[in-house]
């Protein structure tokens, strides 16, 4: 097990390394920001103070030796737009992003568990198949677009809701109802395949042989063996949240890590663009591995093949 | 001996075998119809077979032949959509019209089934200690955890598990295929059942466990007084073990008897096929299987469903369907001419 974790570590540090050689590479084919971040008439005098000032006249190979070590010091430098030190800014816009993702995780993994269980007790009756129905209508209207009716609907002509974010927990209701009904619908139908899955299974019956209640047969036999897959989704319904904040947190006017991004991205904003895509990969990776360290701790099948 | 504390609370439970209690299992006119893709399909066909209290009844018959489903029909544990008619009467309850608490707590803590594999039976993600407790502890909600930990540590050792606390902490993946279905047996044991199902409880395995497994249940039946059926496809096994012996054949009895009276001189074309095919029964090695295949539940043979593989086949076996009736005292088939029927010489058939 511990060999395990260190191995994925090292795997961690191997996404660092390759995040960074990709932005750098990306970064310089996009043009010389010198230009653009000096007056638009600026004499080539300023223009190349400002690139000295930028560390963008070193060799390339020094340039792209800072860029690796950053990815281990942390430090990104500071951001050329707001001359602030660019992991600072991304940490500040971290939270907010998490509040969130976060609560639509929660309640996305309720709410599908719940309707996965439901539907798999009735598989056959209309009931479960209507449930299943309704996944399939919620999971083809797209977030961003459900995102914009919510905000049409509850803020724009009922006044419930405030159209942006920035007004405490009243702004996150829009964004996490999106993002939750757009997860739930795979997830519940992952849970209740899953589950029906496990009804089939031998030790399933054994448990109703032995005369165990239906209750702790769902929940203490069926719902384990169907557990490791659920979680291994979990990490990639993770990354799939995240990269929505990329569209819906600029649509939507939220101070998060997504708008942050996306604005750096448009100023060619490198350090900015490279501590936010940073933070975003080592979050996502590290939230998959511990998924998948999770489901070694549940199932003890993969816990011995892993341990030799 | 391990388990002479369990015979004491055993012979406790329930009046002495055969004392006249009625039957540990009656099966009568049982039909069984499961949902398929392509319409309902007719597994059991009317299956009628007694088991004595503290008797061991073998069930023997080919894959398919419907052995598994009689023995979850008994217990109702059919997947959902089956349908069940008939009278299953299974340790003086009247299992199909059981209410589902009811039903509960026969399976809890009077008739227990053992599954054909045990890796399957047992819970991958959970260890042996903990499946064995719970069964315990449904059979017998008063247990407390520690008692019923004591129950089980005493009943592993009774069937042959060396080191049981060490056992205990295992996962199912970690033991070998005789250990596998010693625990499995030994789980549906710590309820203390008046009746075990064992669904080709050793096919799993190879032939010296085998062998060490029928004769664990044959000890069981003997301390305990346990009544026990046996499902199987292979007749040489059960030879020793069964006291009487039900042949199975596309979803009906064909013949019915104590076991060495129906070994040595059958009544129906099929045991004697069957026979034939057993291993042992090979004379220098040559292994003869039945030709053909059996109907499949879709057909509905208009005669005798064996009649296109019988090697005694009459012109009257295609167009009439052949009941289960006495043809020696204790002794049933469903052959039409089981009267004229003797051991075919070996060879002599075709
Ligand atoms: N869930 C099911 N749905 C439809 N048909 C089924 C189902 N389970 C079993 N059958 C069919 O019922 C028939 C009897 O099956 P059963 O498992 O009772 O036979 P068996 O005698 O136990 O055979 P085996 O030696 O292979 O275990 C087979 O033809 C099988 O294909
Ligand atoms: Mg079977």
């Amino acid at each position: 097990m511990i060999g395990y974790i260190v191995r994925r570590l090292l795997l961690v540090a191997l996404v660092a390394c390759g995040v960074t050689t990709l932005l750098f590479v990306l970064a310089r084919l996009s043009g010389d920001p010198a230009e653009l971040l000096s007056p638009p008439e600026a004499p080539p005098e300023v223009v190349e103070a400002t690139r000295i000032r930028l560390g963008l006249d070193a060799p390339l190979a020094v340039q792209y030796a800072k860029a690796l070590a950053s990815s281990f010091t942390l430090d990104f430098g500071q951001s050329f737009a707001f001359h602030q030190p660019a992991a600072q800014m991304v940490f500040q816009r971290l939270a907010p992003s998490l509040w969130i993702v976060v609560p639509s995780i929660v309640l996305s993994v309720l709410l599908s568990f719940a309707i996965g269980v439901a539907a798999a007790l009735r598989p056959s009756r209309l009931s479960g198949r209507l449930l299943m129905a309704g996944t399939f209508l919620t999971g083809s209207v797209p977030y961003f677009w459900l995102a914009l009716l919510l905000v049409l609907l509850f803020a724009v002509n009922l006044g419930w809701l405030p159209a942006t974010g920035g007004e405490g927990f009243t702004s996150l209701v829009i964004p996490v109802t999106a993002l939750t009904v757009a997860a739930v619908s795979t997830s519940a139908r992952l849970a209740r395949g899953q589950l029906l899955d496990s009804f089939g299974e031998g030790y399933v019956l054994t448990a109703r042989s032995k005369g165990v209640a239906p209750w702790r047969v769902l929940l203490g036999h069926a719902l384990p063996g169907a557990l490791p897959p659920m979680l291994a989704w979990l990490g990639i319904e993770f990354s799939f949240l995240f990269s929505a904040l990329l569209v819906l947190e600029p649509l939507l006017g939220y101070n998060g890590l997504g708008a942050l991004l996306i604005r750096s991205v448009a100023n060619q904003d490198f350090p900015l663009v490279q501590a936010s895509v940073f933070c975003m990969a080592m979050l996502i990776t590290l939230v998959n591995i511990g998924m998948d360290v999770i489901v070694r701790l549940v199932d003890p099948r993969l816990r011995t093949k892993a341990a030799t | 001996m391990k388990i002479r504390g369990a015979v004491k609370t055993a012979a406790t439970l329930r009046p002495p075998a055969g004392g006249g209690a009625g039957a540990a299992l009656a099966m009568r006119d049982v039909e069984v119809s499961l949902p398929s893709a392509r319409g309902s399909l007719r597994i059991l066909r009317g299956v009628t077979f007694t088991v004595g209290r503290g008797e061991v009844v073998a069930v023997a018959g080919e894959s398919g032949s419907g052995k598994s489903t009689s023995i979850l029909a008994a217990l109702r544990l059919l997947p959902p959509g089956a349908r069940v008619t008939g009278s299953i009467v299974l340790d003086g309850e009247d299992v199909l019209a059981m209410p589902r608490r009811g039903l509960r707590g026969l399976r809890a803590g009077r008739a227990r089934l053992v599954f054909q594999d045990p890796w399957r039976a047992l819970h991958p993600m959970k260890r042996i200690g903990a499946q064995l407790v719970e069964s315990a502890r449904t059979a017998d909600p008063g247990l407390s955890a520690a008692a019923a930990r004591e129950l089980v540590e005493h009943t592993l050792a009774g069937v042959g598990i060396p080191d049981p606390p060490a056992r205990m902490r295992s996962y199912p993946h970690e033991i070998s295929g005789g250990q596998a279905q010693r625990i499995v047996i030994a789980m549906a044991l710590v309820a203390r059942p008046a009746v075990l199902l064992c669904d080709e409880p050793t096919t799993a395995l190879d032939v010296t466990t085998q062998a060490q497994i029928l004769e664990l249940l044959r000890r069981l039946n003997r301390e305990l007084g346990i009544s026990i059926v046996i499902a199987t496809h292979d007749l040489d096994v059960i030879a020793d073990v069964a006291d009487r012996l039900v042949v199975m054949y596309a979803g009906e009895v064909v013949e019915e008897g104590p076991t060495a009276e129906v070994l040595s001189a059958p009544r129906h074309p099929y045991t004697w096929s069957l026979l034939r095919a057993a291993p042992g029964a090979a004379e220098g090695g040559r292994l003869r299987a039945i030709e053909g295949r059996p109907p499949s539940p879709a057909e509905e043979p208009a005669g005798c469903a064996f009649a296109a593989r019988c090697p005694s086949v009459h012109e009257i076996c295609t167009t009439t369907r052949p009941e289960p009736r006495h043809v020696l005292p204790g002794r049933a088939s469903a052959c039409l001419r089981a009267e004229g029927y003797g051991p075919v010489p070996a060879g002599g058939g075709r």
